[in-house]
């Protein structure tokens, strides 16, 4: 029996396309790992800035860590309420929320343009 | 010079927000850091606000928003007393539009809360809202 077969490709966008998961996986880790070390650090200052007299070895529970192949985390180790942080002395500490305001956008944009960047 | 972002003035937060909590559960005493009363009643809560980074994405850099965090602490004698002051901000709070020196606020965000640890005698938990004006 006869058989007709066609291929077709497009060349080099098909052999991008093969590569964009090993290439996702590998910009991908970079940005997070770079997010989460400068979100740390970021967590760190504003701790050191916030704790009073009594809590200023507090910034130093604040760690960060990969923990997958694409995701990381920061945050204190949890240990009820920091020295110096008691209720009557002030606000809470907001510095994960106050690192959250840069990391938030700088992340998004991170991954926008490492997205874009894989089609050209 | 005066700022162009709108509502500088953290006074007229706190006057705003005081009156969202008072008009939701006025036996609900709000007070500033430092200005509970020597006896102090059994159930209060504790007001911080302080104004958010917002990046700057335009080339000009004049905000003409104006971000803002707020923290509130609940205090009870027991863990539940706490909740109650919890549900009655959070009543109070999340998702209202506070008019503050003229201006609408965008819906008041909630962004983090700690449950009630016993902290100096009390049990306390707090959480962490945002908006924009």
């Amino acid at each position: 029996m006869a058989t007709i077969r066609v291929t077709h490709t497009i060349g080099d966008l098909a052999a991008d396309a093969a590569r964009i998961p090993a290439k996702v996986k590998r910009e991908g880790r970079k940005i997070v790992r770079k997010n989460v070390r400068d979100g740390n650090t970021l967590a760190r200052r504003y701790a050191r800035e916030l704790s009073g007299p009594h809590g200023k070895n507090y910034f130093k529970r604040i760690t960060g860590e990969m923990t997958g192949a694409l995701e990381g985390e920061y945050g204190p180790h949890d240990g009820g309420v920091p020295v110096g942080g008691g209720w009557r002395h002030g606000a809470p500490n907001t510095e994960l929320e106050r690192s959250q305001d840069v990391i938030g956008p700088r992340f998004a944009r991170d991954v926008r343009e490492m997205a874009d960047g894989l089609f050209w | 010079m005066t700022s162009t972002a709108p509502g500088i003035d953290t006074r007229a937060h706190r006057t705003a927000i005081v009156a969202a909590i008072a008009a939701t559960e006025d036996d609900l005493p709000v007070y500033d850091y430092g200005k509970e009363p020597a006896t102090l009643p059994a159930i209060l809560s504790l007001l911080g606000i302080e104004r958010r980074f917002a990046e700057q994405s335009r080339a000009v850099g004049l905000p003409s928003r104006s971000g803002w965090r707020i923290t509130t602490r609940y205090v009870g004698t027991t863990v539940d007393e706490a909740r109650w002051a919890e549900l009655k901000v959070t009543d109070a709070l999340d998702g209202a539009r506070l008019t503050i020196s003229g201006f609408t606020s965008t819906p008041v965000r909630h962004e983090s809360s700690t449950a009630p640890v016993l902290d100096e005698g009390r049990y306390v938990g707090f959480s962490v809202w945002t908006y924009v004006l």
